[in-house]
């Protein structure tokens, strides 16, 4: 019903809008010469794409400056620090993301509330709690948080806008794009937990958009770029190579080799290119204190060597294996050696296996072996709640694409993804309201107020994160049914 | 062309109020609506002297403790192994508890990084937990922040200890300063 907007279309203030946006865009289209965005299918829609785009930004707005968790203080930190003192703070986190968010930074500095920017560039070291957490008490905050979101704003809506283009009918895009304005996992992960990973996603959806397009260069460099902020996306690359190879049908099996070579050369270039660009950064000497426990605490410097989370590593690779193997469940074969079968890897190569044997990958069906893929992640591997939004532009395709089946699926994850961010203790739950409570930073976690009220809570909240991994793998199994088997048999 | 104007300002207008003006507005309606302290640290125990502490060492190494008119100093000398500790310890006059401290503060400064500055505290003479290890490469003052909240100590404290920890063998000079020693609350 609400999709339909028929409620909203009959509020005076929306047709206020609407009408006033449909002047907007005639006039950018007549006298600015900016290419279109919204699809020729849909230019009948314009009104109600611009409407939705304005519901959906009013959202956001709302959203951007009362609320954030301690990881987007972090991020503004190290980005911060690297605008101001040009040295680069090592994290597990890819220093891509800092010199991208640096640079809106750049810009917004005069904006910024000078106390934060005094305390985020002061010297004091806050163990175990990192000060930056205190930073939300300050007076300000708001204004920070609200142009220090601004760059996620900005992908969320060129995603949405690119995921019009998504589909060949136009009703699906148009479908697609409401449910993106107003999924609550979108605006949750960036706009209260402050996560940077829709830059990821949106060029994850950019890789999406030349892939059906049969694009394959533009598709696999999108990859890469992406993957210079989350390694995840990578993990598209060999589906989308081997796509390309089944699509050639050179007789020379040397030009098809050369062919996708290249394919996967735009693909790897950037990503092994643009980290030694960053390497040359003067590195900020970030102090871990080394008495606390190994753990989300412990990270920086002690004496040369770098620690991620208490682990001595490399920062480049440390995201990497936690992605990878970590989280990952691993059978140990033996007890005596250290031989491990790591469940990730092994889903991902019976995937690959599997679309190896595929006549041909359409745009469709390489979108279902990648969600199949994140869906057995999500399942089987500790995995961070921003990470859920990798997922969201696949499952709204299937959604749009059989809204009977995938409806159930959907509306099911989002309580029970919600429910797993509580696993995180405070940072994704009481410090997020600090802003705007600031006694919320000395609340105990969900998991110790269920615990003081005589509950089992990590229990409790461990059982809804099995239902979560149930309703995943059930729709992995869902798709593989119907989308890969089942009509191969009927093919033959 | 008169009409195209006035339906261009009007449309100007609009865009300026919605992502302009209303964020703006918003924002500020925030800032002036919650009530935005900041933390304040309130100290309820200071040492800035450092007048009545001793040294003790867990080796027999060359090393000791001075007071350079404020700031505590520990140093190092002489061919020592990695491991090797020198420490500043005081008993008398000092926080009588844990539970009425939220916070230790110190400002540390060490000669280099091949050396770790420790801060532990003592609950009684035989169970010393740290609470701050910390090698900095540079010579300049780090003020540094623990909430002792996250160590679960309990009780009352029976020893502060200061000092300075070897971390590879060698036979370099070594010294850390310390200063502004407190115990307090986070307040706000």
């Amino acid at each position: 019903m609400l999709m339909s907007g028929c409620c909203i279309k009959n509020c005076p203030l929306a047709i206020w809008i609407s009408d006033h946006m449909m002047a907007i865009k005639n006039f950018i289209q007549i006298h600015l010469n900016v290419p279109n965005f919204i699809p020729s299918q849909l230019a009948s829609q314009t009104d109600t794409i611009l409407l939705w785009t304005v519901i959906g930004v009013s959202i956001r707005f709302l959203l951007m400056p009362i609320m954030a968790g301690s990881d987007f203080m972090t991020t503004s930190w190290i980005s911060l620090t690297l605008v101001q003192k040009n040295q680069l703070i090592f994290s597990s986190d890819p220093p891509a993301i800092f010199f991208l968010i640096g640079i809106f930074y750049k810009l917004f500095l005069p904006f910024f509330p000078p106390g934060i920017l005094n305390l985020m560039a002061s010297p004091i070291g806050f163990s175990p709690t990192p000060f930056q957490v205190f930073v939300l008490l300050e007076p300000g905050i708001h204004t920070f948080l609200f142009l220090g979101k601004l760059p996620f704003l900005l992908f969320d809506i060129l995603s949405a806008l690119l995921i019009l283009h998504l589909f060949s009918d136009g009703k699906k895009g148009l479908f697609a794009f409401k449910i993106w304005l107003i999924n609550p996992i979108v605006i949750a992960i960036s706009y209260v937990y402050g996560q940077y990973d829709i830059i990821a996603v949106f060029f994850l959806i950019l890789a999406l958009y030349f892939l059906k397009r049969n694009k394959y260069s533009w598709t696999a460099f999108s990859l890469s770029i992406g993957a210079i902020f989350k390694i995840f996306s990578l993990a598209l690359l060999p589906i989308v190579a081997l796509s390309y190879w089944k699509s050639q049908d050179k007789p020379s099996m040397t030009l098809k080799t050369l062919k996708t070579s290249s394919i996967i050369m735009c693909g790897l270039l950037p990503l092994l290119l643009i980290p030694t660009l960053f390497s040359v950064v003067p590195q900020y000497y970030e102090s871990a204190n080394f008495a606390l426990p190994p753990g989300i605490f412990f990270n920086g410097f002690f004496g040369k060597t770098f620690y991620s989370q208490g682990v001595a590593t490399e920062p480049f690779y440390s995201g990497l294996f936690s992605f990878l193997l970590n989280f990952s469940y691993a059978f140990q074969t033996s007890l005596s050696i250290s031989d491990f079968v790591y469940f990730i890897p092994f889903i991902y190569a019976l995937l690959f296996l599997g679309a190896t044997y595929e006549r041909h990958l359409s745009f469709e069906k390489i979108c279902k072996y990648f969600t199949v893929f994140l869906l057995a992640y999500y399942s089987f591997s500790l995995f961070y709640p921003q990470w859920f939004l990798w997922i969201q532009p696949l499952l709204i395709m299937l959604l749009v694409e059989n809204p009977r089946t995938y409806k159930k699926f959907f509306v099911l994850t989002l309580p029970l993804f919600f429910l797993y961010t509580l696993q995180s203790g405070t940072v994704l739950s009481t410090i997020v309201i600090t802003p705007i409570v600031p006694q919320a930073l000395l609340w105990p976690s969900p998991i110790a107020f269920l615990n003081n009220v005589g509950l089992p809570g990590s229990q409790l909240i461990s059982i809804f994160r099995t239902f979560l991994s149930a309703v995943c793998i059930f729709m992995a199994f869902y798709i593989i049914k119907h989308s890969f088997w089942i009509k191969e048999k009927a093919k033959k | 062309m008169k009409a195209l104007n006035r339906s261009l300002t009007r449309n100007i207008l609009f865009c300026i109020l919605l992502l302009v003006i209303l964020p703006i507005s918003y924002v500020t309606l925030l800032n002036n609506l919650v009530y935005h302290p900041g933390l304040r640290l309130s100290a309820e125990w200071e040492d800035n002297a450092f007048l009545d502490w001793k040294t003790n060492k867990n080796a027999p190494i060359i090393g000791g403790i001075s007071n350079e008119g404020g700031p505590l100093k520990i140093n190092m000398e002489g061919a020592r192994n990695g491991g090797e500790i020198v420490a500043a310890q005081k008993t008398q006059n000092i926080p009588a508890d844990l539970a009425s401290n939220d916070y230790i503060k110190v400002s540390i400064m060490a000669s280099s990084i091949a050396v770790a500055s420790r801060v532990v505290i003592w609950t009684d003479f035989e169970h010393p937990h740290e609470v701050l290890v910390k090698t900095y490469n540079d010579s300049a003052w780090h003020q540094e922040i623990v909430l002792l909240s996250f160590f679960e100590l309990s009780g009352n404290i029976s020893m502060i200890e200061l000092s300075m920890k070897q971390l590879e063998a060698s036979d370099v000079n070594e010294w850390v300063l310390y200063k502004e020693l407190s115990f307090g609350n986070l307040d706000f």
